[in-house]
């Protein structure tokens, strides 16, 4: 069946190897430098999520009595923070409450979002009316304070945080799967699939779903870096993880007190959160030109 | 007492306690004050120096200014301006004397008190202060709609008011009261209301107070600023004051501003005169010559820890005795308050009536090898996690906290963990800390007092107020009846005794972690002279210029 689909599709942009198009663009990326540089920056963040802890020369939650606020020294390579904590050990151990986050809340946003996008596409009548009703109610919050009602329902959390980020996003990843489905469902080959009784499942699951998969992997790539920033968001507000946990928006939280007399504090947290958001956006925009077919010689 | 309680700084403080009253202006001694300028030159400026505005910021906007109906910090602060007291505490003899009453007398066994009020004082709507005014005042307080917001709980102890000319007023009370007397010097919470006015005002007499204070109020736009206006007609000033007549400037704008960073701002660019500020920042005003930083110490503790003897672990006095020797206090004053505190041994602070000045000799020290043989002791034994465990359950306690006490909760964290102990910090706001503490659903809360008179632990420890301010739901027989005996001792050398007694039993069963004392910062611009703060940190203008 995929090679129905392959041969249907309109112009070179869906026609390619959809179901794993990170293989597909691989080439492509090479040639953005940019992109490449996004890649290569993430790939390091990723790596120091994983071995963070072990790399971090101090542990994150423990006090040194005698040296609270103490600038950058070879002992503190990034200084230490109020309750004499590491700061660089913090700034560590960080990467991956905030990476595991984003992507957890990522995770629920594709899979709600997709479903519901999907179905109200496909179905259609009453139902789409329905969902794309709620979704636009909820479009009408902005997200965070979407997620800031959530949190305050849920309780202040890490795992709370992750739910709402995810949760608050939802109504505009749907809106986008609705959009990319209706141009699947409107393309022959779906046509023809339903006029000779093919079952709706296997349609979604084989011609809608592989062919709308580019387009929201580079959707999914933006909507990281909007939730790391949210992540961090929740946790300078002080309703994302609890403290001692080293989250990045945490720490600029406890830092911002600090500014003029430690500027370490909230200045290197806050490069963390802006250099990994920058290269996931980066990244994104160079995917969407790749999958973009306006911008396809 | 009450209630000015919680918060590093003053953040808005909702108790409601019977005995809890407030302070007042009793003195403005040494600590308090750093008098400007030289005194000639100042006496001198101080006769032709009239008009101009002053500006202060405020951290919290008060509820209400209906003293009847608020216990906040924050109402006290305003509504000190726009009242007076029966009595006030000399702060060079610490002696109580009279005020708005000429003179006044106890009767022998306690229970009847006397005032004779003073000729010619007016309310700000016109109307003349007299015995009446008082009567009718004390009864709103004390009425059953409104006691319970605020002081009438510390009236109750009234029986009766009578009295028999305009300027006679005669209380009898159920028993005798040490703590009255305070009371009375209060020139907030205890000031004669105009009861025409509350009549005239309907509901919103909260927003429109009629004092008999040197200041009126002019308006109040929310969540921005108070504005009062002098009072032309004051002439009736506490003695210690230089200035007799009405205040010196015509306005004084009290602007909310919430966060301190923000303060400090106001302060560089002018728009402000007057701020508290936490230590590290009060810090870099030290050495500006456009500005004064007084400094005090504030009576009472800046930070303590409740334990909730309603939790099984911590009735076990090991194990309560083992959290009170894993704290390093020396640490939270070091990093909290860049080390501008004192460390509290007992649940009360050293400048406070009734403190034992040989309490160092009994208290805990910092000693977690100790702490760790008590709950060794105690059967808690050490898992594979590092955290102690006893009967397959772990040394799991969750401490209440609130974000300005991040650090020192952290802190407490770590040093708990240091010993065994997993705590989980959980951040709330004061209210919702209030829910939880009330419905007793909590391991250690983190809490802070500042108060006038030791009876304050009356509400924080009498059995009779678990469910309310007494948190740790302390229920023990010596610590009751010396909290009662201490509210009806008149001679003070008795009474004295009675709270060493009691801080030796506090200490001896851990109810509390007590951690510090903290100092408390005023910045002033030097565009404003003779401001003066009393022993318990309120602002008093009656001798503020502008230059």
């Amino acid at each position: 069946m995929n090679e129905v689909s392959k041969t249907a599709v309109h112009g070179a942009t869906h026609a390619k190897s959809p179901i794993f198009p990170e293989f597909a663009f691989w080439g492509k990326i090479k040639k953005q430098r940019a992109a490449k540089l996004s890649l290569v920056v993430l790939l390091l963040i990723s790596a120091i999520g994983i071995v963070g802890p072990w790399i971090a020369p101090y542990d994150p939650t423990e006090s040194n009595y005698d040296a609270f606020l103490q600038g950058p020294s070879a002992k503190h390579v990034l200084g230490t923070d109020a309750i004499g904590r590491d700061l660089l050990s913090r700034i560590l151990y960080g990467t991956r409450v905030t990476l595991v986050v984003a992507v957890m809340a990522v995770g629920i946003t594709v899979a709600a979002g997709t479903m519901i996008g999907v179905i109200s596409a496909y179905v259609g009548g009453f139902i789409d009316h329905l969902l794309m009703r709620i979704m636009d109610i909820l479009l009408a919050l902005p997200g965070i304070i979407l997620a800031l009602a959530i949190v305050a329902a849920l309780g202040p959390s890490q795992t709370n945080a992750m739910i709402a980020i995810g949760i608050s996003s939802i109504p505009s990843f749907a809106r986008l799967t609705r959009a990319a489905t209706l141009v699947i469902m409107s393309s022959g080959y779906v046509e023809a699939s339903r006029s000779i009784g093919t079952p709706s499942w296997w349609i979604i699951l084989f011609q809608v779903l592989p062919n709308i998969t580019n387009v929201l992997f580079v959707y999914m790539t933006l909507f990281v870096g909007g939730a790391i920033l949210d992540t961090a968001a929740l946790g300078f507000i002080g309703l994302g993880a609890q403290p001692p946990t080293p989250e990045w928006g945490t720490m600029l939280n406890e830092g911002k007190d600090y500014l003029s007399d430690a500027w370490w504090l909230a200045t290197y947290p806050g490069l963390a959160i802006t250099i990994v958001v920058l290269a996931v956006n980066r990244l994104g925009d160079a995917l969407r030109d790749i999958f973009d077919p306006r911008t396809q010689k | 007492m009450g209630i000015r309680k919680r918060g590093p700084f003053p953040i808005v403080s909702i108790v409601l306690s019977c005995f809890v009253l407030l302070a007042i202006v009793s003195g403005c001694d040494a600590p308090a004050t750093k008098p400007g300028t030289d005194e000639g030159k100042k006496d001198v400026n101080i006769a032709n120096q009239k008009g101009g505005t002053v500006t202060v910021a405020i951290s919290s906007e008060p509820d209400t200014l209906d003293v009847h109906k608020s216990t906040a910090l924050s109402t006290e602060g305003v509504a000190l301006n726009l009242g007076a007291a029966l009595l006030y505490r000399d702060p060079q003899t610490n002696e109580v004397k009279p005020h708005l009453a000429e003179s006044y007398s106890i009767s022998d066994d306690g229970k009847t008190w006397t005032f004779r009020i003073r000729k010619g004082v007016t309310f700000h709507d016109g109307t003349l202060l007299t015995a009446q005014a008082y009567k009718r005042t004390f009864e709103r307080a004390m009425s059953p709609e409104i006691a319970p917001k605020g002081v009438g709980m510390v009236l109750g102890i009234i029986k009766s008011i009578k009295t028999t000319d305009d300027r006679t007023l005669i209380l009898e009370l159920n028993e005798p009261s040490a703590t009255l007397l305070t009371y009375f010097t209060s020139a907030s919470w205890m000031q004669p209301l105009s009861v025409d006015a509350v009549q005239k005002s309907g509901g919103q007499y909260g927003r429109n107070p009629v004092g008999v204070g040197p200041w009126k109020m002019e308006s109040w736009k929310s969540g921005d600023s108070i504005t009062l206006i002098q009072n032309d007609a004051y002439r009736w000033a506490t003695p210690f004051f230089k200035n007799q007549g009405p205040p010196r400037p015509d306005k004084l704008v009290l602007k909310l501003i919430r966060n301190p960073q923000t303060a400090v701002a106001a302060l560089e660019s002018g728009t402000i005169d007057i701020a508290d500020l936490p230590a590290k920042d009060a810090k870099k005003f030290k050495n500006n010559n456009r500005f004064t930083v007084l400094e005090q110490i504030k009576r009472g503790l800046g930070l303590f820890v409740e334990l909730n003897l309603k939790n099984e672990i911590l009735q076990d006095k090991n194990v309560r005795k083992a959290l009170q020797m894993a704290v390093k206090k020396e640490a939270i004053v070091q990093s909290h308050l860049q080390g501008e505190g004192i460390v509290a041994d007992g649940p009360l602070p050293a400048n406070l009536f009734g403190y034992d000045q040989s309490i160092a000799q009994y208290a805990y020290k910092y000693n977690p090898e100790e702490a760790m043989k008590l709950l060794e002791e105690a059967g808690w034994k050490l898992n594979a996690q590092g955290i102690r465990e006893k009967a397959g359950k772990p040394l799991h306690l969750e401490l209440l906290s609130m974000e300005a006490w991040s650090q020192p909760a952290q802190l407490m964290q770590g040093m708990f963990k240091a010993i065994g102990v997993d705590v989980k910090i959980i951040t709330l706001e004061g209210s919702a800390v209030d829910q939880l503490t009330a419905a007793g659903t909590f391991d250690l809360a983190l809490d802070g007092y500042v108060a006038d008179d030791p009876d304050i632990l009356f509400p924080f420890m009498h059995s009779s107020q678990i469910g309310g301010m007494n948190r740790s739901a302390i229920h023990d027989k010596t610590i009751d009846s010396l909290l009662e005996k201490g509210q009806v001792t008149m001679k003070s050398d008795d009474r004295a005794k009675i709270y060493e007694d009691l801080q030796k039993r506090v200490v001896e069963e851990a109810f509390w972690i007590p951690i510090y004392t903290e100092k408390r910062f005023v910045v002033v611009n030097n565009r404003v002279q003779g401001l003066m703060l009393d022993p318990s940190g309120l602002k008093l203008y009656q001798d503020v210029w502008v230059k």
